[in-house]
């Protein structure tokens, strides 16, 4: 019994000692190969065997953190990595060329100053085989603003009333030619159908919705997976230029967990969280078949000041007292560390639009002398802010606060979640100045989509500027039609003048990080899968056929 | 004796109302507005009344309440997901089998390995192997549990390769999430054991039955551990009833669909009714264990056994003595 005991003992401090080892060693190799660079994202082995594999990417398995639903509006989030590739869209943005291009439309043309035709294909069937037409379309367009969907869109929305000339010809007419009506992208629907669900459209249609495109959910489980088939047939293209077969997406709850699910070779496309991404920057690949890229998402983080709400706003010393006050590098850092992409402009660098417009070094005492200027001395200014209490918000609370300090402003910041700042945000007179972003800013990065919340006014009461020449200068972006040359000239100087006069003050670009499988996919095809924050756009992909050979 | 489980199963009334009562007017107090959250904010007025009578939130407070707990009685309603539209009971009887079997099994290994660990190292106190076992009890009852979690993704999922990452699909992916959720138990269980066997192999009649010559294990098993059963029941009822209500944080780490994610990603979205349904299961599962390990002790110790066939012999000669007297 005794040497039983003893036996016992020693297995036991065995198992301890080696427990207690494995969780410490450091099993990585630091130096070795696959450690990338940062924000290159160079892959690791982006053709693994040289021999391609014609079965590679037939199938592939995506993580998502919130499985979404098909048509649900923006509350709940719409599944729009889904509906990318089960519905036809009728304009969205050509990844590779930036031009706009249309699924189901097959031209688009003002008539004259007033009336905005498009003219759709008149071959389109939905997967149940109902035969499409204007009627579904205009069903679309005004399903889309009912049901509350991508609610920032219907900023877009400003024609007056709506014809079917035809069959296949749905005109809008509007009080003056604009862009943005051709900005939006509305997915087509079956009328017919969605009219036979009545009080069934949240069984149905959130889960199992008839659409035009290419692949149908075969499969749904709720806050667990889904399954998109190719169909057998296509009515846009020939079914067989398609390579991907099916795409599996499954919800994680826990980012962590998906990003370990990447390194297993479990799935083959996730977003990575900026923790999991420090790890990958420090570690690499480890040998695995995956990477990380950075990349930023066209959107933009900056400070606006609520013009309406507050009037001393129109002082340009104040907004160049928190130009220079502010050390915008290190609080980009402080809210994104290791993602932290610079953003002088509206727009991020990367963007085609992108004008270098100069940047501001941080200069406190300059900043106090612009403060006196515009005749606040130490502590006779004090702002309020309601912020949302997520952690990049929180973080810019932070940062805030101590610039604030150091010019002497006072601050008074008072923290919500997400539901009730915003509410807090639509009341004017709450806030003197907001973080915002260029919420649908994504698709093109151009300065039209970037910008539009600064000109419009509704919704958040403190994003709206109230400076002329800026209004003027959104006003050609949006309204002029035919000279392209003058579109482009507004979209540099309303960047430039932007940065000048400071009238809105950049802080860094929104980044997001994406992990794929290098044995199944390329860089350059996750480049092209995406355009939108953790937003894979499908369909863009699967048909580049040339790029799976 | 029936008398008894009659009179406790009678008491879960009156503690499931008070909880319907509680958890639904927290929900109703709660700031926000659930067909807001809904709708989004391309509502009419016209869609937002249509939308808050479908859900019943037209009524008032007590309207509301008796409607809440009258299809819960009748129909077990909790109704539908504000989030996915879905029943709730529906998820339920998809997400709690999960749940239990993670739950019944990490039990299970606690009372397998705990037990008799607690009991070995009462026996042997103060040997190094009394010293070792109590020293990994400590680690692992410090350790919390997502650590626990992490560390074995890492190691065994991530690291290693032989176990998998997330899901429920193979005999290994089970592995993790239940040693997860079990180590922490052990350690508890193993040490809380220890103490009570410790106090009661040093009672009298333990005492007695060694000098009458009884053997040790015979000495351990017949008399000490069933004295040591009360407390050890007591807290593995409570045990029972939260791991198999499902464990938040394994859950999420593991990516199991069981009622731990439904729950935090009901919070997450502040989908009331889930909450609300889910905190009600969970309030019922406690009562039912409860209930259950108070039967238990009456089945363990003749005390509490006879506590009550005493009464019954009592209330008998009292209706004796005064039929004699009438």
């Amino acid at each position: 019994m005794k040497k039983f005991n003893k036996v016992l003992c020693i297995l036991l401090a065995l198992v301890t000692i080696i427990s207690l080892t494995a969780c410490s060693t450091k099993t990585t190799n630091p130096g070795t190969t696959n450690v990338p660079a940062p924000n290159t994202g160079t892959s690791s082995g982006d053709t693994p065997s040289g021999v391609a594999d014609p079965d590679r990417g037939k199938v592939i398995r995506i993580g998502v953190t919130d499985l979404g639903r098909f048509l649900a509006g923006i509350a709940p989030s719409e599944n729009q990595s889904a509906c990318d590739i089960v519905f036809d869209t009728s304009f969205k943005v050509n990844p590779t060329t930036k031009e706009i291009e249309s699924d189901y439309f097959k031209e688009w043309y003002w008539e004259d100053d007033n009336h905005f035709v498009c003219k759709m294909y008149d071959n389109i069937y939905f997967s149940n085989g109902d035969h499409a037409t204007a009627e579904d379309a205009l069903f679309s367009y005004y399903s889309h603003i009912e049901r509350g969907s991508n609610y920032l869109n219907e900023t877009f929305i400003d024609w007056d009333k709506t014809e079917i000339r035809d069959d296949y010809t749905l005109v809008f007419y509007c009080e003056k030619k604009n862009r943005a009506i051709s900005r939006m992208p509305i997915y087509l629907l079956d009328k017919k159908w969605a009219e036979s669900l009545a009080d069934g459209w949240a069984d149905q249609a959130w889960y199992y919705p008839v659409g035009s495109g290419p692949y149908e959910c075969v499969e749904y489980v709720y806050d667990d997976h889904m399954v998109l088939k190719l169909r057998d047939s296509y009515w846009k293209r020939d079914i067989s230029e398609y390579h991907v077969q099916e795409y599996q997406i499954k919800a994680y709850s826990d980012m962590s967990t998906m990003y370990m699910e990447l390194e297993s070779g479990n799935i083959d496309l996730c977003e990575v969280s900026s923790a999991d991404y420090s790890r990958f920057l420090k570690n690499g690949s480890e040998g695995k078949p995956f990477n990380v890229i950075l990349r930023s998402t066209g959107v933009v983080y900056y400070i606006n000041f609520a013009w309406l709400d507050n009037p001393i706003w129109k002082n340009e010393d104040l907004r160049m007292a928190l130009a220079y006050g502010i050390d915008f590098e290190s609080l980009g850092i402080l809210m994104k560390g290791d993602t932290y992409m610079p953003a002088n402009s509206i727009i991020p660098s990367d963007s085609p639009f992108y004008v270098d417009v100069g940047k501001r070094e941080y200069n406190p005492e300059l900043a106090r002398e612009y403060l006196a200027k515009a005749g606040y001395g130490p502590g006779q200014l004090t702002l309020k802010a309601t912020l949302m209490d997520t952690p990049i918000y929180k973080s810019f609370g932070q940062g805030i606060a101590y610039y604030f300090e150091e010019m002497g402003i006072n601050l008074d910041i008072q923290y919500a979640d997400v539901s009730a700042a915003i509410a807090n945000w639509v009341v004017p007179g709450n806030n003197d100045f907001g973080m915002m972003y260029s919420i649908s800013g994504s698709d093109t990065m151009s300065v039209l989509d970037s910008i539009q919340q600064a000109a419009q006014q509704g919704g958040v009461s403190w994003t709206y500027v109230d400076d002329d020449h800026f209004q003027e200068l959104y006003g050609v972006l949006k309204y002029q039609w035919e000279d392209d040359e003058a579109v482009k000239k507004a979209s540099t100087e309303i960047q430039q003048y932007t940065f000048d006069h400071a009238i809105i003050l950049p802080i860094c670009a929104s980044t997001t990080m994406i992990g794929y499988n290098t044995n199944v996919l390329t860089e350059e095809q996750v480049r092209g899968f995406l355009y939108n924050p953790t937003i894979y756009k499908l369909s863009h992909a699967s048909i580049t056929a040339e790029a799976w050979n | 004796m029936l008398r008894y489980i009659l009179k406790r199963v009678l008491w879960v009334i009156p503690v499931m109302l008070g909880v319907v009562i509680i958890v639904f007017t927290i929900t109703y107090l709660t700031p926000g507005d659930p067909v807001m959250t809904i709708l989004g904010s391309g509502y009419t007025p016209e869609r937002y009344a249509a939308k808050a009578a479908e859900l019943g939130l037209d009524k008032g407070y007590f309207g509301q309440l008796v409607a809440y707990i009258w299809n819960i009685i009748t129909r077990l309603d909790f109704g539908k997901s504000y989030n996915s539209n879905i029943p709730i009971v529906q998820e339920f009887a998809a997400r709690y089998p999960i749940s239990v079997s993670i739950g019944l099994l990490s039990c299970m290994l606690i009372a397998i390995i705990g037990l008799p660990l607690g009991i070995l190292s009462a026996v042997k106190q103060y040997s190094v192997l009394d010293y070792s076992l109590t020293t990994l009890a400590l680690i692992f009852a410090a350790i919390p549990s997502f650590v626990l979690s992490i560390l074995g993704l890492v190691i065994f999922g991530v690291k290693l390769g032989w176990l998998p990452v997330s899901g429920l699909d193979s005999f290994k992916s089970w592995i993790l999430p239940v040693l997860a959720n079990t180590l922490p138990g052990v350690a508890g269980i193993m040490r809380m054991t220890r103490t009570t066997m410790l106090e009661v192999i040093r009672q009298d009649y333990i005492r007695t039955a060694r000098s009458k010559g009884l053997k040790e294990s015979v000495i351990l098993r017949k008399h000490a551990l069933k004295n040591c059963l009360i407390p050890l029941v007591t807290i593995f009822g409570g045990m029972i009833a939260h791991t198999t209500a499902g464990s938040i944080i394994v859950e999420n780490i593991f990516n199991i669909r069981g009622m731990g994610t439904y729950l935090y990603s009901a919070i997450l979205a502040r989908d009331y009714p889930v909450i609300n349904g889910c905190v009600l299961l969970i309030a019922f599962v406690v009562c039912v264990m409860n209930l259950l390990v108070d039967i238990t002790y009456a089945f363990i110790d003749p005390r509490i056994r006879s506590q009550y066939e005493k009464k019954r012999v009592t209330r008998k000669k009292i209706t004796t003595t005064k039929a004699e007297v009438a």
